[in-house]
């Protein structure tokens, strides 16, 4: 986690906004960030930061979104591995975990 | 509030630790999701005591090098699957020298992320307009400017200024600093003359394993930016421990 992330987010909630702090966790394979790497995202889609982009951020990013509405931090495994993903330009073949935080 | 807290940490500290819930069996929602940050032996944030005290312990005892996941039981027979994650004070450069190499290879480190403090005492080319990423541009004599800087083994020591003498000057100054980097420009035959007159004078003993000079990674570099570009990509490899070999590990690809 850098400064700048945690200064984000110290200001979204001075200002009362809610926001999903996703975190990759861990990795296996080749995945295009490791783990530490942030993202904030916010109820109405906005999001600050990456986890990698491509189709595996916006699987994670409507995770986030669920995760918003119910209120509950989680984790969620994102699987970069089969014939769908190569399809979809997910090449990099590996897993990774994200945690899901609530703020 | 715990990133308030955190915030306040990472400026007056330079390392802390930040730890996450992030699963729990039995599943209990009401850890999942807290944090504590650990800095200076102290601890914030709210867990099972039993938990923490665990939790110190590995953080405690354990070199961190990078992000990791582990576990932790309390005496219930909980299991806490916990994120532990770092933050570390930003990395810093400090290049003597003002001149052509200095222009992009000070837009290189900023955009790699480092702290950039630029250092030449002739006003023209100490001024912040020709660095606009630079943290800091000190006009100043070399030696008077190095009095303020902190050099620790977060620091880069990049010695590029317009002659000689004033290398020399330089890498007396901070070759006992314990500079994570140290590297000074030149051709071999003038780098062997200042080794062997710092050894005289009593200098480091180990100097030539200390000093990176001639300074960068050898990519037959000839402008100004492609000299800046090796000397970067050298600082890199130091910092996170790279070989500076091609990926495709083709020996004699060029």
């Amino acid at each position: 986690m850098d400064r700048t992330l945690v200064e984000h987010i110290c200001e979204c909630q001075s200002n009362g906004e809610t926001a999903a702090l996703v975190t990759i966790v861990e990795t296996r394979g080749s995945t295009p960030r490791k783990a530490g790497s942030n993202m904030l995202i916010f109820p109405d889609g906005r999001s600050f930061g990456t986890i990698g982009g491509g189709c595996g951020e916006a699987e994670v990013r409507r995770q986030a979104l669920t995760a918003l509405d119910e209120k509950r931090s989680q984790l969620h495994t994102v699987r970069m591995l089969n014939d769908v993903a190569a399809d979809e330009g997910m090449v990099c073949g590996g897993i990774m975990e994200v945690f899901i935080q609530i703020l | 509030m715990i990133f308030p807290m955190l915030l306040s940490a990472i400026d007056s500290r330079g390392v802390v630790d930040i730890i996450t819930v992030i699963d729990c069996t039995p599943q209990s929602d009401n850890w999942v999701g807290q944090m504590l940050i650990v800095y200076d032996g102290k601890v914030e944030g709210q867990l099972e005591p039993v938990v923490i005290d665990k939790i110190l312990g590995i953080v405690q005892t354990t070199g961190w090098t990078k992000p990791v996941t582990i576990s932790v039981e309390d005496q219930q027979g909980n299991t806490y699957r916990i994120f532990w994650d770092r933050v570390v004070k930003k990395r810093c450069a400090i290049v003597f020298g003002g001149g052509h190499i200095s222009q992009p290879l000070v837009q290189m480190l900023t955009a790699i992320d480092f702290e950039v403090t630029v250092i030449d005492d002739r006003p023209e080319f100490a001024n912040s307009t020709r660095f606009p990423g630079a943290h800091q541009v000190i006009c100043n004599n070399f030696q008077l400017a190095m009095n303020n800087l902190t050099i620790d083994s977060g620091t880069a020591v990049i010695i590029v200024t317009r002659g000689h003498r004033y290398d020399l000057d330089c890498l007396r100054a901070t070759m006992s600093r314990n500079a994570r980097y140290l590297g000074m420009i030149g051709s071999k035959k003038r780098i062997k003359e200042i080794i062997e007159l710092v050894k005289a004078e009593g200098g480091p003993a180990d100097i030539e394993r200390q000093l990176y000079a001639p300074i960068g990674l050898d990519i037959k570099a000839a402008t100004p930016a492609e000299i800046a570009l090796s000397i970067a990509s050298e600082v890199v490899a130091v910092f996170r421990g790279g070989s500076g070999r091609p990926l495709s590990g083709h020996k004699e690809a060029f």
